[in-house]
């Protein structure tokens, strides 16, 4: 595989590695000393090593990102392969992660290692597959305690829908046991571990603002006389069953994938993805409503907007980035739809549109970023932001 | 099914939809709201004089404090008004009336446009209980009206090719209507008829018999169109629309650009916020939970639809998507522009400008609740059917009694005061005790915890006193310029500094319990406190004595 990374389409990939170079650069540039994040720091000093190396690999694993995309496209479509590592290069969600130091980029390029392993499974290139499904998962479990919960669905997914045969990759699942059983007896051996860790990991039923409607509508119905009613009506369980439904939805909204409605890193007017990319992703989730497999392999996806789900906000960006390949690979779907179609003149002043405007967005929010984020910064984080660094 | 039978079932949707419109509809909402109150008042003047109270004669705007409103509402109030006299129920009967009005004329424009009894009577039901337009059914709401003109317009619209010139006619009609019924229309019409038309034409051709139909459209609408077009020049009507548009939004301002919009490239700022807001109508909690702002923000209220439509919506915009379906274009057409007009104001998003986009929702819905109903009919074991059924009609049961719990519990108690709750029972004090004093003070601000609220008590007084409509326009007022003060006969309306009026004798005070603290009011002082649905004091009402 590494052989063919030097290969004829290699040096465009190589341009998107620069490209994405100079964005880091630029946010760096426009965020300093913002993206200093406090637990980056705090992990500065408790290893005692340099702040820089630990954001460092985050660089590394931006890079890695880009690299599996295009990795994965090749498998998929090779007509098509640089079009997620360039949507992903320009789109400010990941460079921004990246940053501002956050673990979940890192947790993105180990999902997809393993979904590269599951897609090398499919095209029959069993060892290699196996190998790299076995690795990242391995990583992914002892990574993140969401993993395993992610992992055995993602993989039974695949081999329900008969992408996989059980036997293709049954010695990885073996040894992925065998692998799982330390930390399962570690797990099982300190409780109190295992619930720090659920307790800082799954944060949703932290807020108090559930229970507290519960009483105050419970309480004013009961004052009207309506005290049966409200009974089962206005329960915990009933509110809690809305207020998890109504997040898992918003995790799915498209504003929060196209538009700042959920700010990154709680100030910037940067959307995750760019807005013009709301077009082909409509055009590929229109597409996608035809093929029944790709569908019921959206629908698994949806597992992966679990952290976020779980979080204590209504969407956690940082979480939520785990889900964004599949958004990417929607976006994408939909471009190749839309370049399938592109002797119709109609689609073809689409697409124009939609890559004017996208570059227009990429160069506006360079604009953006050097003349307004920071400003937002200290004006929600003014009364915080005490950060003196030289 | 049996015409006779349908007639039947769609007698009793509507009286059921008219049953949850009608019912207990003059006190809840709790109180009148003050455009209620200045569509009422301004009804009250013109059934007298002919002139609203400003005394301009049957007027096609109607000025109000810093704001214009459209004259339709008010002129339709008329005749309750004559009918039923000068109160809530006459002020609200229109709406009630044109609310329970759309449930069979939405059955007949289903029925007429896909030809499917089943599909009409689902929207029917649907429409019949939803919240969203039930909420806005129960007071003087003008964009409720205007939806109903725009679902008679676009129906026509859709017969016109077909139909004749009349149909023509009656589509300008209807959508010129809408536009002195409320300001939302006013953009979204003339989005929508040149998107609707250039789409037609590019679909069917040019043809000599569309020429004639637009032609007569287009005539038509010029001359129905006139007198808004005066409005709109000479008479002050466009000021709402620098008041309310986007660029004056406080988290744009704030937060976007840190001030207003000066300069050129800032624009695609404004373009990327109000994008922003346009996506943000697909937000579950605006469509779930809270989009009627029936509650306070952050607890659970209702929303546009009901937690239990979900899946039917889904389903319903899947469905919609891949069939071949009568008039899709101009289905999607009246979403998308229908939002356009409210993403462009500078509140967050409101369910009430977007009602005229309802029968659309609603026909979604009645698509993904069918297939729901085919795909249970479709299970192949009787007791797996009733599994399912009975789960999922569980599930509507309690989401429809926490429905009823908001409608009849919480709204009042969470949104008095955005309802003007208390003005009615002071302005009704004032008019039964005024003679014990030369003067009547009236505190125009208020809030349960401090001045952020600007009301109208004068229109309250003169709604609730039948105040004489032409006494009002001819007898002397002084109008503050620099700041807020307006005195007629023996009332003003003030800022009550009660420092210094706590010295004035024979006058009474109406005022919030910060702008009069109850611990300053010597005893004997207090004649009355009214009191919000939450219990919370809105007024105390004091006399100062020797």
């Amino acid at each position: 595989m590494l052989k063919e990374f030097w290969k004829k389409d290699n040096k465009l990939l190589g341009l998107i590695f620069v490209l994405k170079f100079i964005i880091l650069a630029f946010v760096i540039e426009s965020a300093y000393p913002a993206h200093v994040l406090s637990e980056n720091l705090l992990f500065s000093e408790f290893f005692g090593k340099s702040m820089h190396l630990g954001v460092l690999s985050y660089y590394f694993f931006d890079f890695l990102n880009i690299y599996l995309l295009w990795l994965i496209s090749k498998q998929i479509d090779k007509r098509y392969s640089l079009l997620a590592p360039v949507i992903y290069c320009i789109c400010p969600w990941f460079s921004y992660l990246t940053v501002f130091g956050s673990f979940y980029i890192y947790l993105v390029s180990v999902f997809l290692v393993v979904a590269l392993g599951l897609i090398l499974i499919t095209k029959g290139k069993i060892k290699v597959g196996n190998s790299l499904f076995f690795i990242g998962s391995v990583i992914a479990i002892y990574s993140s305690i969401f993993s395993i919960l992610i992992l055995p669905v993602l993989v039974f997914s695949v081999i329900f829908l008969k992408k996989i045969k059980f036997s293709q990759i049954k010695v990885a699942l073996i040894c992925l046991v065998i692998a799982f059983l330390p930390i399962f007896f570690l797990m099982v051996n300190n409780r109190a571990g295992l619930q720090n860790i659920l307790h800082n990991e799954i944060t949703v039923f932290s807020n108090p603002g559930i229970l507290n409607t519960v009483n105050e509508f419970r309480g004013s119905s009961q004052d009207n006389g309506f005290q049966n009613l409200a009974k089962i009506g206005e329960n915990k369980y009933v509110y809690s069953f809305k207020y998890l439904g109504i997040k898992f939805l918003k995790q799915l909204t498209p504003s929060t994938f196209f538009t700042s409605q959920e700010k990154l890193f709680d100030y910037s007017f940067v959307p995750p993805f760019y807005l013009s990319l709301v077009v082909p992703f409509f055009i590929g989730l229109y597409y996608l409503l035809y093929d029944k497999t790709m569908l019921k392999l959206l629908g698994l996806s949806f597992v992966l907007v679990v952290p976020s789900w779980l979080s204590l906000n209504m969407v956690s960006l940082q979480r939520l980035v785990l889900f964004s390949p599949v958004i990417l690979f929607v976006i994408c779907f939909g471009f190749i739809k839309l370049w399938e179609q592109k002797k119709s003149q109609k689609i073809k002043v689409t697409l124009l549109v939609v890559v004017s405007l996208t570059i227009f967005q990429l160069l506006f929010s360079f604009y953006d970023m050097s003349g307004f984020e920071f400003e937002r910064y200290t004006r929600i984080h003014h009364e915080s932001f005490s950060l003196d660094i030289e | 099914m049996k015409t006779k039978y349908i007639i039947v079932v769609i007698l009793l949707i509507t009286l059921l939809g008219g049953f949850l419109r009608f019912y207990k509809m003059t006190e809840n909402p709790p109180s009148l709201t003050g455009d209620e109150i200045s569509f009422g008042y301004s009804a009250y003047s013109i059934l007298k004089t002919g002139s609203d109270e400003k005394g301009r004669f049957l007027p096609l705007v109607l000025e109000s404090i810093g704001d214009y409103k459209n004259p339709l509402p008010a002129y339709l109030m008329i005749l309750p008004i004559k009918l039923f006299g000068l109160n809530e129920f006459s002020v609200r009967l229109q709406n009630v009336l044109i609310g329970t009005l759309m449930i069979p004329v939405l059955y007949l424009f289903i029925k007429d446009i896909f030809k499917d009894r089943r599909l009409a009577i689902t929207g029917a039901f649907l429409l019949s209980i939803s919240a969203w337009h039930i909420y806005f059914s129960r007071f003087a709401y003008e964009p409720l009206i205007a939806s109903f003109f725009i679902m008679l317009g676009v129906w026509c619209s859709m017969k016109m090719w077909d139909g004749g010139k009349k149909w023509a006619f009656l589509m300008a009609f209807f959508l010129m209507l809408t536009m002195y019924t409320a300001f939302a229309p006013r953009l979204f019409i003339p989005l929508f008829v040149i998107g609707y038309l250039l789409l037609y034409l590019y679909k069917k051709g040019v043809k000599k018999q569309s020429i004639s139909m637009v032609t007569t459209f287009v005539l038509s609408s010029i001359l129905l169109g006139l007198p808004l077009v005066y409005v709109s020049l000479f008479a002050g009507a466009t000021t709402r629309l620098g008041m309310v548009f986007l660029s004056k939004d406080i988290e744009f301002t704030r937060y976007v650009i840190f001030h207003d919009l000066q300069s050129f490239t800032e624009v695609p700022f404004l373009i990327l916020f109000w994008l922003k807001r346009y996506l943000n109508y697909l937000q579950p909690e605006f469509l779930f939970t809270n989009g009627l702002n029936m509650t306070l923000p952050g607890t659970f209220g209702l929303g546009l639809l009901y937690v239990y439509e979900l899946p039917f919506l889904i389903l319903g915009i899947i469905y919609f998507l891949r069939t071949k379906i009568p008039y899709k274009p101009i289905f999607i057409l009246w979403v998308l522009i229908g939002i356009i007009p409210d993403s462009l104001t500078n509140n967050q998003q409101h369910a009430g400008r977007l009602l005229h986009i309802v029968p659309v929702v609603i026909l979604l819905v009645s698509f993904g609740l069918l297939k729901c109903i085919d795909w249970v009919k479709s299970l192949p074991k009787m007791p797996l059917k009733i599994a399912v059924t009975s789960l999922y009609t569980f599930f509507i049961f309690v989401t429809l009694i926490q429905a009823f719990l908001v409608f009849a519990v919480h709204f009042p108690r969470h949104r008095g005061e955005s309802f003007d709750e208390g003005l009615k029972e002071a302005a009704l004090y004032v008019r039964d005790n005024q003679d014990q004093y030369q003067e009547v003070v009236f505190d125009i601000r208020r809030g349960i915890d401090g001045p952020y609220l600007i009301a109208i008590p004068h229109m309250y007084l003169l709604f609730y006193s039948q105040y004489d409509p032409h006494t009002y326009q001819v007898e002397p007022k002084i109008i503050g310029s620099d700041r807020p003060l307006l005195h007629f006969n023996k009332y003003t309306f003030r800022n009550v500094d009660w420092t210094q009026d706590r010295t004035k004798k024979n006058t009474l005070f109406i005022s919030s319990p910060w702008g009069i603290p109850d611990k300053d009011i010597p005893e004997g002082w207090l004649l009355k406190k009214v009191y919000l649905s939450n219990g919370l004091a809105a007024f105390n009402i004091v006399a100062p004595k020797d």
